[in-house]
């Protein structure tokens, strides 16, 4: 008995080590995009507007973190919003010109200023790998014009749901979440700016 | 085949030299059953109509009503936590616009709670969405004790620990995804959420303070304050 408790305490203190000693599991982000979505996407009726679309550093550099238990895990996203956010608001605006700084001066006329703010990246992990785990987004869509007064903006949620996984298929599972996760988000942004009857008056006014 | 003979007498954990069951594994696995495997789910606030709640106001027809969540186990039910128990208010707020014509912006950051007794407003907390007043806490407290305990008892412990992780990120994540955001209402739509203040210590009485919310109409450009009362 002696010995086996001796045998299970080295067993133990190796694994114990290794949690000590820490690791970082990198996710990878799947290179989702819009147009690969077909029907959901499809607008015939653009709004006739020229839009500065302010993709800022912050936003590019967004992404969740969590230390726990001496690892690190990390889902570095934000390259990927901006993608997909620069994607539906060429589906919505007529034009659109990429800015990374609100002191950008435009090239050509620009009638608005989209800005896609992250307020929150979440995510949660269950307490097994069977269990549930649910990652979020909550991203603000401001569009002003050029003397900065509010058009429209709202705070939109995007979710995916999978589970947890093991040592073996995490980082699997990790990947189709996020994918749910920018399914839902931009799907929710894209409907949301496309039936905004402040952005359609305003574009009617220009 | 010695050495396998060996291998298995000496990391059979599972049976003692008399074939019985090993007590410490009973241990093992009686403290993984007793923590709870399944992951903490928080159910959605159930929907609520902007009339349901007795303190509201209209102005230009933007309709707006708000209910601090009161009881322990109805905040713990929405929360996965006791809130108040952190002198944390929270605040449930409705707003629907039966305006035909114009729509109105909610910015979040224009919602403060003001003390009937004093002239000073609190404003939202950022702290506590945060995450260092609730679940962050809890996190970095059993994660930590978890790292440190003897390696024997280890799988005793990490097991409750990943739980409690598990469970504060769950209670954080809520606690975020349920706050009210910065949104347009356009004419026949809604929106509800909840906004969360720490109250100052000894002064934890709800009905000294009044709820302030700032409304702007898109149209015309004009700000309406909206002053309600917590009861």
């Amino acid at each position: 008995m002696v010995n086996k408790i001796r045998t299970f305490s080295f067993c133990m203190i190796i694994i114990s080590v290794c949690l000590v000693s820490g690791c970082t599991f990198r996710y990878t982000v799947p290179d989702f995009s819009i147009q690969s979505q077909g029907g959901e996407y499809s607008n015939t009726n653009k709004f006739n507007l020229n839009v500065n679309l302010l993709l800022s550093e912050k936003l590019r550099a967004c992404k969740w973190e969590r230390k726990k238990m001496g690892d690190t895990f990390l889902i570095e996203i934000g390259d990927q919003l901006a993608k997909n956010a620069f994607e539906i608001s060429e589906l919505l605006y007529r034009n659109i010109e990429i800015t990374t700084s609100p002191n950008q001066k435009n090239i050509g006329q620009i009638d608005a200023i989209l800005t896609p703010t992250v307020l929150v990246v979440e995510r949660t992990m269950g307490a097994t790998s069977l269990g549930e785990s649910i990652f979020t987004i909550v991203m603000e869509w401001r569009l002003e014009d050029t003397d900065k007064n509010i058009i429209w903006v709202d705070s939109i949620k995007g979710e995916g749901r999978e589970k947890t996984g093991n040592n073996f298929n995490h980082k699997k599972l990790v990947s189709k979440q996020i994918e749910k996760l920018l399914k839902d988000l931009f799907s929710k942004s894209f409907s949301a700016m496309k039936e905004s009857p402040e952005i359609r008056h305003f574009a009617l006014q220009k | 085949m010695v050495f396998l003979q060996f291998s298995y007498n000496q990391l059979n954990i599972v049976r003692d030299k008399k074939n019985h069951i090993n007590k410490l594994l009973l241990i093992i696995l009686s403290a993984i059953l007793f923590s709870g495997c399944a992951t903490m789910h928080i159910p959605d606030y159930p929907d609520t109509h902007v009339n349901d709640y007795n303190n509201r106001q209209v102005k230009d027809d933007l309709h707006l009503s708000a209910q601090v969540l009161t009881g322990k186990n109805n905040i713990t039910k929405y929360f996965g936590t006791d809130l108040s128990e952190q002198n944390i208010l929270t605040i449930h707020i409705l707003a629907e616009n039966k305006n035909s014509t114009s729509s109105f912006v909610i910015d979040k950051d224009q919602i403060s709670l003001k003390n009937k007794n004093q002239k000073d407003n609190l404003s939202r907390s950022k702290q506590v969405v945060d995450g260092e007043s609730t679940g962050g806490e809890v996190a970095t407290v059993v994660g930590f004790t978890s790292i440190l305990v003897a390696p024997v008892l280890m799988p005793v412990l990490v097991f409750p620990g990943f739980k409690a992780i598990s469970n504060a990120e769950v209670i954080e994540h809520n606690l975020k995804v349920k706050e009210l955001q910065t949104r347009t209402i356009s004419p026949g739509k809604a929106i509800n959420g909840f906004v969360y203040f720490i109250l100052p210590s000894g002064n934890s009485f709800v009905k000294d303070w009044q709820l302030l919310v700032e409304a702007t109409n898109l149209l015309n450009k004009k700000a309406y304050v909206f002053d309600l009362e917590l009861n």
